[in-house]
């Protein structure tokens, strides 16, 4: 069976042979150790597949991954402060509540980027007015709400027109230990969206993975009555039992395995991290996944740690 | 005549226009500003913070009160600071070097003022030398550090060492907190405190204040 293949299996609940994994590395993480982390990854093909050496530049940050302001197609200037890493929104074009009624968004097509959807509000009004704005609900929240899910319906049209078999989203709905907003202001406001580009995937015979990070346990139910087919939770913000608890069988979970912790932990701690995942929240029909997220303060040795113990997890099925 | 209660309910609900009407009144009739703040504005935000921690309270409505609450405040600044009452204690906070999450160290602040503090905030990204700076510039009694990634959280134990080098780490008191830190971390690097979120900070904040 190829990876694709039992990727799907797992994340259709159709017995895969395998658990699949993942470890994604972050480009400051790159410029930090670049041929010693090369090393590592050429002695796993099982996670990084047909990677050759020289595959990747070292240093080549993109966008707002680079040092210094940028603008993009929404009128967001971003600022960021440590290349390799993402920057910031630093000026809002919506300042002004009234001032929603006058914008438009982008005329180009940008995709469906990572915050393509709540975290894009408080890119275009600010956090702080933003959350004014869930707390005294004026027509103009729901206006921008429109425009912006407008806007990523037309993108989603456009993705789909390819039919791929997954949609990859990525939204940052929680924090650390809750959710921004009531869960009850989540479901007025924001279920609406995702159930709707949701559906749209669906209706196309793509499926559809969501990325969020934080804490989100109170919207899982949400999410899966929206249609998610694969979740990308973190585990730290959420725990694992009570993950297992709210979504174990019933959607795909792609667990991002606790960055939080990994460069503090000892390499047994790391071990037994990611076999307490595997255990309470792998069926024998699929449904789990495991991602790393390696930063640049992830030590050397664990980075090599986290890929054994993802092989040595994966089969235990 | 309104009662303070009534202002510390309007501080709750986040009822702006009412907070600066009940206060004007009560200064009308002759109440003292600092009367008005220490039985009326701080009470109130004081309840916001306990509805946070249960998560009744969600940002959204926390914000609402602390607007609510600057909008009594503007109003009795000035007479405070024509009376010389002086704020509790006053705080810099800001981001560490590196990092530019915020939303967390502005809802601190926003707590913090609503609990009595005066606040000056160093934004984000700032260096172990800014830090030091700027405490001096400001004479501030704590400074609050905020970190929100595992690689950011060293250049908190950075900036505890660069107040030691400069000589002036006996003069204030450090207070941490952001997703990845803990009371044991803040002990780690000889920090004076840990808060997990923005009610529980000035809780922190009132006792260094007291243990000066
Ligand atoms: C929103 C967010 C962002 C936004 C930030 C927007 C902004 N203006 O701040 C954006 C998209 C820009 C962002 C960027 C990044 N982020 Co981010 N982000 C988050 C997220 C989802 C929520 C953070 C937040 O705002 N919470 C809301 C506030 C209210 O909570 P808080 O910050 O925790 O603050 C409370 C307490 O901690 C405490 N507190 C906070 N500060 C202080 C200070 C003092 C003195 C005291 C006493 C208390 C205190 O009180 C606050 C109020 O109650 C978290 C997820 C999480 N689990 O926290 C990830 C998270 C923090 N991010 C993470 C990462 C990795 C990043 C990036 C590196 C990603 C990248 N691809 O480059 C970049 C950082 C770049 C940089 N140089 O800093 C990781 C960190 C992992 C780690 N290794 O530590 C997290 C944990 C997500 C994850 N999947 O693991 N992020």
């Amino acid at each position: 069976m190829t990876r694709e293949e039992n990727y799907f299996k797992a994340i259709r609940f159709d017995y895969p042979e395998w658990i699949p994994i993942s470890v994604r590395i972050m480009p400051a993480t790159w410029a930090k150790y670049r041929e010693a982390l090369e090393e590592i990854v050429l002695q796993h093909p099982v996670i990084f597949g047909d990677y050759e050496k020289g595959n990747i530049d070292f240093d080549g940050f993109e966008g707002t991954y680079r040092e210094g302001e940028h603008t993009d197609a929404w009128g967001c200037v971003w600022k960021n402060v440590s290349p390799g890493l993402e920057g910031v929104v630093v000026k809002c074009p919506l300042t002004r509540r009234e001032d929603v009624h006058t914008f438009q968004p982008p005329n180009e097509h940008t995709g469906l980027p990572h915050g393509f959807m709540f975290m894009r509000l408080y890119y275009l009004r600010g956090f702080e007015e933003l959350m004014i704005d869930f707390a005294e609900e004026p027509p103009e929240l729901q206006i921008l709400i429109d425009k912006v899910l407008g806007y990523n319906l037309n993108e989603l049209d456009l993705l789909l027109e390819e039919n791929p078999a997954l949609i990859v989203l990525g939204d940052d709905l929680g924090n650390q230990d809750s959710l921004p907003i009531h869960p009850q202001k989540w479901i007025k406001y924001l279920k609406p969206c995702y159930a709707r580009l949701f559906a749209k995937c669906h209706q196309k015979g793509s499926l559809v993975y969501l990325h969020s990070d934080g804490h989100i346990l109170e919207i899982i139910p949400a999410l899966i009555e929206c249609g998610v087919d694969v979740l990308n939770p973190q585990v730290g913000a959420n725990g694992i039992d009570n993950l297992a608890r709210i979504a174990k069988g019933k959607i795909a979970i792609d667990l991002d395995l606790d960055r939080q912790h990994f460069p503090f932990w000892t390499l047994s701690q790391i071990e037994e991290h990611i076999h307490e995942a595997v255990e309470k929240l792998s069926l024998p029909q699929g449904g789990l996944l495991l991602i790393a997220e390696v930063a640049p303060d992830v030590p050397l040795k664990s980075i090599a740690a986290i890929c054994e113990y993802l092989e040595k997890y994966k089969s235990s099925i | 005549m309104a009662s303070y209660s009534e202002l510390q309910q309007c501080v709750i609900s986040g009822d702006k226009t009412r907070v600066k009407e009940l206060t004007q009144a009560f200064l009308d009739n002759g109440k003292l500003p600092k009367e008005i703040l220490d039985e009326g504005l701080i009470p109130g935000m004081a309840v916001v913070g306990k509805k946070f921690e249960a998560c009744e309270f969600f940002i959204p409505e926390m914000l609402l009160s602390a607007r609510a609450l600057n909008a009594g405040l503007d109003l009795l600044k000035p007479l405070l600071e024509a009376s010389d009452v002086k704020p509790i204690a006053k705080v810099l906070i800001g981001t560490v070097q590196g990092d530019i999450h915020d939303i967390g160290k502005n809802l601190v602040s926003a707590m913090l003022r609503g609990g009595g503090f005066e606040v000056i905030d160093a934004g984000v990204g700032v260096s172990p030398d800014q830090f030091v700076e700027l405490a001096k510039e400001t004479g501030v009694d704590i400074v609050g550090l905020s970190a929100l990634l595992t690689t950011t959280m060293t250049a908190m134990k950075d900036t505890v060492q660069a107040f030691e080098s400069d000589g002036s780490r006996n003069k204030i008191k450090i207070m941490i907190g952001g997703a990845p830190v803990t009371t044991k971390y803040a002990e780690e690097i000889g920090a004076d405190g840990y808060a997990r979120n923005a009610s529980a900070a000035v809780e922190m904040a009132k006792k260094l204040i007291g243990a000066r």
